[in-house]
């Protein structure tokens, strides 16, 4: 039994299905992200764990009880929302120490375990202050600060930083998995950034239209995309149309230069399959190795900093290929011809549902 | 935990706010209706009869109206070129200007009156009819100027003027081009909104009007009191009616205003 | 060809402000807000500050606190006391009410049409004072109104006793009517402020609704509220034109101190010319402390609320 488990929760509103067919075990002390788009059912489902919305179906239990519909403030289930929800009125202190006065806790107890959290979100200064006195990343550790106050059993986090700026974002969100490690805090995080997902991740949800594509560690996800969303989703993705050759030996076509994806495909030849690659696994040049080969022209050139990033034009398609930055780089002009290759390890297979959204930059 | 639809005690709360409200006014109507009742008929619009067909009401109505639109010229005139202004080359004075919208409310009708009578005793405005008109459409433009003020510069924080200023600047046009062709067409419906607030404050005034001594339509219906019974309650039905007809159109107009023209 | 109209962009660009060296402050920028400011003070603050130095002035212009003095006065003290009352009492009510509404048609959960009906009503309502309301109530509970009328048949006599719409009770309900749709308008905004965030925040934490209301709505709601009954109580304060359609003329010159003012205009009541310029002195500093009271808690609130 899993400390937090969701079994075929649903969500249905009047209109549309918010959250469907949710099966989910998370581990006690485990850092789980809900990635997806807009709309995809990643708040819904979260705020179903939280308490202020009833599934339509499904169970959820906490530590072997069953918490589906136990109302939001007896769950002891910590949260931290996107527009951080501090209480205008009360200082950093009051605030933190909210929970604790609520369930009646001894002064100094409150006082204690107040000035530990500021320590832990290093505000010891600030503990007088009032929200809004302070910036917007402040109020999210105050924030932060004050949902672990109460020692939850889960610890959940709505899009704690779209709100912030992009320095503060990577920041804030070391901060919050070192503490959470810290702690040892089970923890549910919501997001629509997938870099921000994958980089403090133990597993991945990834979550489209009200289902799951697919649960797994960052690395899973990235290398074994298993739908074609979660391939298009998480990273950049090149996708080629290509059509069988020979289904068994795992041969295309794309366009009229060969590809061997190196595995057998479902398709019958003659059918047309998409064929993605992710940047990075490009080279420049010939290989060997029973190496693929593309030849194509080149676009454009992106300097990245640590990467380049070369657009070419392989037979109408335009590829992006990463290529490392080093001092023997002998780039190639815009305009001139080039051979990519990468190896049929690379390929991923899409199955045939059309939910690819071409994620070429 | 899901909001509730319609609990009983908002619905309870809201029915005895409305309750007070509303019985006031249905009561009127009532009143005005009854002016045939000792004749035997119920119902009769006689005393609405009475009201609009007296020659007297449509002369005051229409000296308020005149007033009520030159002070909606004078208003716009002053406050939107000001507020302009402001907004893109002094918002420094942006609380200086806060402080000023909040002096009608400390100077009320009757004391303002009053001080304007007072201090400008023995000049033109005091002595010859239009000057105590002057100081009237005056006096009703500083009633009106918080209100109009707030509206224009909403509309102003709204439109990003300093950018479009400057685009305009940039393809070559002058302060009078910018300010015709560009901030006043972007600015309509803020100031048609100020415009109906300030007419409906005009059109009932009563106040200033009368201690002014102007014919307005305030001391008119005021008039009517004195000398009739049943006809006062059916002026001030047709009175609540032309506000309640104002401020709907003033609704009408703000919810255009999400729709249309967010110059970028 | 580029190089011609280059220069007459330039050129024309160049705003017809001239911009040299100076102090941020000293610019003719200023010509821009004069209009503005002169009229402002020509019809607000030259003949407001000529009452508030002539209330200290004696008919041959020496300094004096006579006019002032001749406010305390029984009739003037109990006008003011009067007025003072009014306003208070039209406040609590219009404020009780008003915030019950408000609250119905935020929190309350009530149909979005509703909201937006009742809105508009008190946009309406709250204009709906002056003559006309004082017709209004005429007709309802006057001595022949229809309210009247109706509650004599189940035993209720208005006027039996001492109640009488023309006087300190009549007007309390009158301004009444126009302070419940203010309240209405003043607090939805601020009601509307109250994140729905803090509520979740509160009851994640353990809080029931209504400790929530204790520890965290009500507290946050107070400065919007007290700015409001403030904002209030100088509306009633402020009031005539209701008042003298009321009570005016005759008698009842004396019961706000608003009439009082108006009065000044034609009988000159107590033979003494200063003494209209201290009651506008005296109306003044009421309503000058009340506002500025309502404008530290509103700012007090806007702090709160910006987050």
């Amino acid at each position: 039994m899993a400390y937090l488990d969701l079994q075929n929760v649903e969500k249905h509103f009047t209109n549309f299905t918010a959250v469907q067919n949710f099966n989910l075990s998370v581990e006690k002390g485990e850092f789980v992200s809900f990635l997806g788009p807009s709309g995809c059912g990643k708040t819904t489902t979260l705020r179903m764990v939280a308490g202020f919305e009833t599934p339509s179906a499904g169970e959820i239990t906490l530590a072997g009880a069953d918490i589906t519909r136990l109302p939001a403030n007896r769950r002891n289930i910590g949260m931290v929302f996107q527009s951080y929800a501090l209480f205008p009125n009360m200082t950093v202190r009051d605030n933190i120490a909210f929970g604790m006065k609520i369930a009646r806790k001894p002064a100094d107890e409150i006082r204690r375990r107040v000035d530990e959290m500021l320590g832990i979100i290093h505000m010891q200064e600030f503990g007088h202050r009032f929200p809004h006195q302070l910036s917007g990343g402040q109020q999210q550790r105050v924030a932060l600060a004050r949902a672990l106050a109460i020692q939850p059993q889960v610890l959940l986090l709505d899009e704690p930083l779209s709100a912030l700026d992009a320095k503060i974002r990577l920041s804030l969100r070391q901060e919050i998995r070192q503490i959470q490690r810290k702690l040892g805090i089970t923890t549910i995080y919501v997001t629509h950034d997938q870099e921000e997902a994958l980089s403090i991740s133990d597993r991945i949800v990834v979550m489209n239209k009200g289902r799951i594509e697919q649960v797994g560690t960052p690395l899973e996800i990235y290398n074994t995309p298993q739908t074609a969303f979660v391939a298009s989703f998480v990273g950049t993705l090149n996708v080629l149309q290509s059509t069988v050759k020979d289904a068994a030996a795992g041969h295309v076509m794309v366009a009229d230069q060969p590809v061997n994806v190196g595995k057998p495909i479902r398709e019958p030849g003659g059918a047309a399959v998409a064929v993605a690659i992710r940047p990075e696994a490009f080279g420049l040049g010939e290989a060997g190795n029973g190496a693929n080969h593309l030849r194509g022209t080149v676009e454009d050139m992106y300097f990245l900093g640590s990467v380049v990033r070369l657009r070419v034009d392989v037979s109408g398609y335009t590829i992006s290929a990463d290529v490392f930055n080093n001092q023997q780089l002998a780039l190639p002009n815009r305009g001139e011809m080039v051979t990519l290759h990468f190896m049929p390890e690379a390929c991923m297979v899409l199955p045939k549902t059309a939910e690819v959204t071409a994620g070429v930059e | 935990m899901t909001k509730r639809r319609g609990s009983p005690l908002a619905w309870g709360l809201l029915g005895v706010g409305m309750l007070y409200l509303l019985v006031p006014l249905l009561a009127t109507f009532q009143f005005s209706t009854q002016i045939q009742a000792a004749r035997g008929i119920p119902i009769s619009f006689l005393a609405y009869n009475n009201v609009l067909s007296a020659p007297a009401l449509a002369e005051s109505f229409v000296f308020s109206l005149r007033t009520a639109l030159i002070t909606i010229a004078v208003s716009v005139l002053i406050v939107v070129p000001t507020a302009y202004w402001i907004n893109l080359r002094m918002r420094f004075l942006r609380p200086v200007i806060e402080f000023l919208t909040l002096l009608p409310f400390v100077i009320p009708a009757v004391v303002l009156a009053f001080a304007l009578i007072r201090s400008y005793n023995g000049t033109d405005l005091t002595n010859t009819r239009d000057g105590v008109y002057v100081l009237m459409v005056g006096a009703y433009v500083m009633l009106s100027f918080p209100y109009m003020y707030r509206s224009v510069d909403t509309g102003l924080q709204a439109l990003n003027i300093r950018a479009l200023t400057e685009a305009a600047q940039s393809l070559g046009a002058g302060w009078g081009t910018i300010l015709f062709r560009v901030v006043v067409p972007n600015l309509l419906v803020s100031i048609l909104n100020g415009a109906f607030i300030t007419f409906s404050i005009v059109i009932g005034e009563y106040t200033i009007a009368s201690l002014l001594s102007q014919p307005g339509f305030g001391p008119y219906m005021f008039s009517v009191a004195s000398r009739k019974v049943y006809e006062p309650s059916a002026l001030a039905m047709l009175s609540f009616g032309l506000t309640f007809f104002t401020i709907l159109l003033i609704q009408r107009l703000s919810r255009g205003r999400n729709v249309g023209t967010a110059v970028r | 060809m580029a190089q011609a109209s280059q220069t007459r962009v330039q050129i024309m660009t160049r705003p017809p402000a001239l911009r040299r060296a100076r102090p941020a402050w000293l610019s003719w920028n200023w010509l821009g807000v004069l209009p503005f400011f002169l009229f402002v003070f020509a019809f607000q603050f030259y003949p407001s500050l000529s009452v508030v130095v002539r209330s200290f002035l004696s008919e041959t212009n020496a300094f004096t606190f006579d006019n002032i003095n001749a406010l305390n006065n029984d009739i003037i003290l109990r006008s003011y006391g009067n007025t003072i009352l009014i306003s208070l009492i039209t406040a609590a009510w219009g404020g009780i009410v008003g915030f019950m509404v408000a609250w119905a048609v935020t929190i309350g959960g009530l149909p979005h049409w509703v909201r937006t009906a009742v809105l508009s009503f008190s946009g309406v309502a709250s204009n709906f004072a002056g003559v006309p309301l004082a017709f209004a109530f005429v007709a309802t509970i006057g001595q022949r109104g229809v309210l009247t009328q109706a509650l004599k048949p189940i035993g209720i006599d208005l006027y039996g006793g001492e109640f009488t719409l023309y006087g300190f009770w009549g007007l309390c309900l009158a301004y009444t009517y126009f302070q419940i749709p203010l309240m209405v308008l003043v607090m939805t905004p601020a009601l509307d402020g109250l994140r729905r965030e803090w509520r979740e925040a509160a009851q994640n934490l353990g809080a029931t609704p209504g400790q929530y209301w204790r520890m965290v709505a009500l507290p946050v709601l107070t400065p919007s509220i007290l700015g409001a009954l403030a904002l209030l109580f100088a509306n009633a304060f402020g009031t005539h034109a209701t008042a003298f359609a009321l009570v005016g003329g005759g008698g009842g010159q004396t019961l706000v101190v608003t009439l009082m003012v108006g009065a000044q205009f034609t009988t000159d009541t107590f033979a003494n010319p200063g003494l209209g310029n201290a009651l506008a002195l005296g109306m003044i500093v009421v309503i000058g402390v009340t506002i500025f009271i309502y404008s530290f808690f509103r700012r007090r609130a806007e702090r709160w609320m910006r987050r």
